[in-house]
């Protein structure tokens, strides 16, 4: 049996993670789930969120994404997402521009749930801002 | 003989267009290598999205209530052919050999009576096309400001087509594009993008269809999610193909541009030298037969 997963993370222009890891936090549309080995073929939709990859117990990388797909299936998990930050390896510049580019488009959207989206998605970054 | 002076003049004029394909060349060598690393780096994505699709789309065959964009929206009248050409020539046949392949299909499907549209990326493409069937362009993408193609061009070309096809605009909808093969050989393709073509892929996932997936939410609203994105991911990757075929047909035309005219600059060589030979020999005649006469 085996005790790790492969997991692979792409975006259109790159692939992000490619590997084997312990498990995986992902915000599916209906509430977080987290992915350990061993897991049920499944397949879901993901909002805004972060998806958090365990390498081993103390490793830990954090993506925010604006929502993509995950599909899980026989140890494998592949997870698509069309843009998404690094939240652990960003710097503080990257962070401000991030932070700035998102206040811009709250300000021009019109669409309520964009706007729930796009604010999430700021309270995230500050909240991991260091 | 030629003149001496029209000679050298030639001589250097094509020399110095030797230089600007040379130059054009190397550029066109450098972008190559950076376009074919992103074609490669999208791959991954637009396979797996494909392999998801398949793996959901098996569970609406036969269904009546599939998605229209899966399923099409069951008539065939109208088509919308979107032609991805690039914005600057001098790229051998490209841009032809793509309008070629477009302009086959247009005739055949007006033959059949069929409604034909047009959506044209690129500038060259809008060239071709104008002429002979400026009635039929619907919409025209001009990318030439746009430095690095990516998602977010793709997106409003997706974003465009779905708000069209939602209207009732178009029943069909195909994408034409140079697939990147090698340096030497781009090959023009044309990809059905509505209704979703699932047929190429299913033999090879027999082994995944027996999984029994858990969907969240259902199976139905994924696919209202997914066929979009697929959309934008599709065009993306015609896109970056396209930008690699492009360099790739650049490098090819102008390393022949650059041979051609070093040869010519040989030719012309040779019979500078020889008219240059031939007026000093007369010359020479010239000053010993007047020694002699005296």
């Amino acid at each position: 049996m085996s005790s790790k997963l492969n997991f692979d993370f792409v975006s259109p222009m790159s692939s992000i993670f490619s590997g084997e890891v312990d498990s995986i936090l992902i915000p599916a549309k209906e509430g977080d789930a987290e992915i350990l080995p061993q897991h049920a073929p499944f397949m879901t939709a993901l909002r805004v969120g972060v998806v958090e990859i365990k390498l081993t117990d103390s490793e830990n990388l954090k993506f925010l994404i604006d929502g993509g797909f995950a599909d899980i299936a026989l140890d494998q998990v592949t997870l698509l997402a069309e843009r998404s930050f690094d939240l652990v390896k960003s710097s503080k510049e990257d962070f401000d521009k991030i932070i700035n580019d998102v206040a811009k488009d709250i300000e021009i959207s019109e669409d309520d749930r964009e706007k729930e989206d796009l604010l999430i998605k700021k309270e995230i970054l500050e909240a991991n801002y260091s | 003989m030629a003149n001496l002076k029209e000679l050298r003049n030639r001589i250097s004029s094509v020399s110095s267009t030797q230089k600007i394909t040379k130059a054009m060349q190397m550029v066109a060598a450098s972008k190559l290598r950076r376009a074919q690393e992103n074609v490669e780096t999208a791959r991954p994505y637009s396979d797996k999205l494909g392999d998801i699709l398949n793996n959901l789309s098996a569970s609406f065959s036969g269904q009546d209530n599939a998605p229209e964009l899966l399923a099409g929206n069951g008539n065939d009248k109208s088509h919308l052919l979107i032609i991805a050409t690039s914005e600057r020539g001098l790229c051998g046949g490209f841009n032809t050999s793509i309008v070629k392949l477009a302009k086959e299909h247009i005739l055949q499907l007006k033959e059949e009576e069929k409604e034909v549209k047009l959506i044209i990326i690129g500038k060259k493409g809008k060239e071709l096309l104008q002429r002979d069937f400026g009635q039929e362009i619907i919409d025209i993408y001009d990318f030439s400001e746009v430095k690095d193609l990516g998602f977010i061009e793709a997106e409003k070309v997706a974003e465009n087509i779905l708000s069209l096809f939602e209207e009732g605009k178009f029943d069909i909808c195909s994408l034409y594009f140079a697939k990147f093969e090698s340096v030497l050989s781009q090959v023009p393709v044309c990809q059905k993008l509505i209704p979703f073509d699932i047929e190429s892929k299913v033999s090879e996932e027999k082994d995944i269809e027996n999984i029994c997936y858990e969907y969240e939410p259902d199976e139905e609203d994924i696919l209202k999610e997914l066929l979009p994105k697929n959309l934008s991911v599709q065009i993306l990757r015609a896109l970056l193909e396209n930008v690699a075929s492009e360099f790739g047909a650049r490098l090819t035309a102008m390393d022949n541009a650059t041979r051609n005219a070093s040869d010519m600059i040989d030719d012309l060589t040779i019979t500078y030298n020889r008219s240059r030979q031939a007026s000093i020999t007369s010359e020479l005649i010239e000053i010993i037969s007047g020694a002699e006469a005296l």
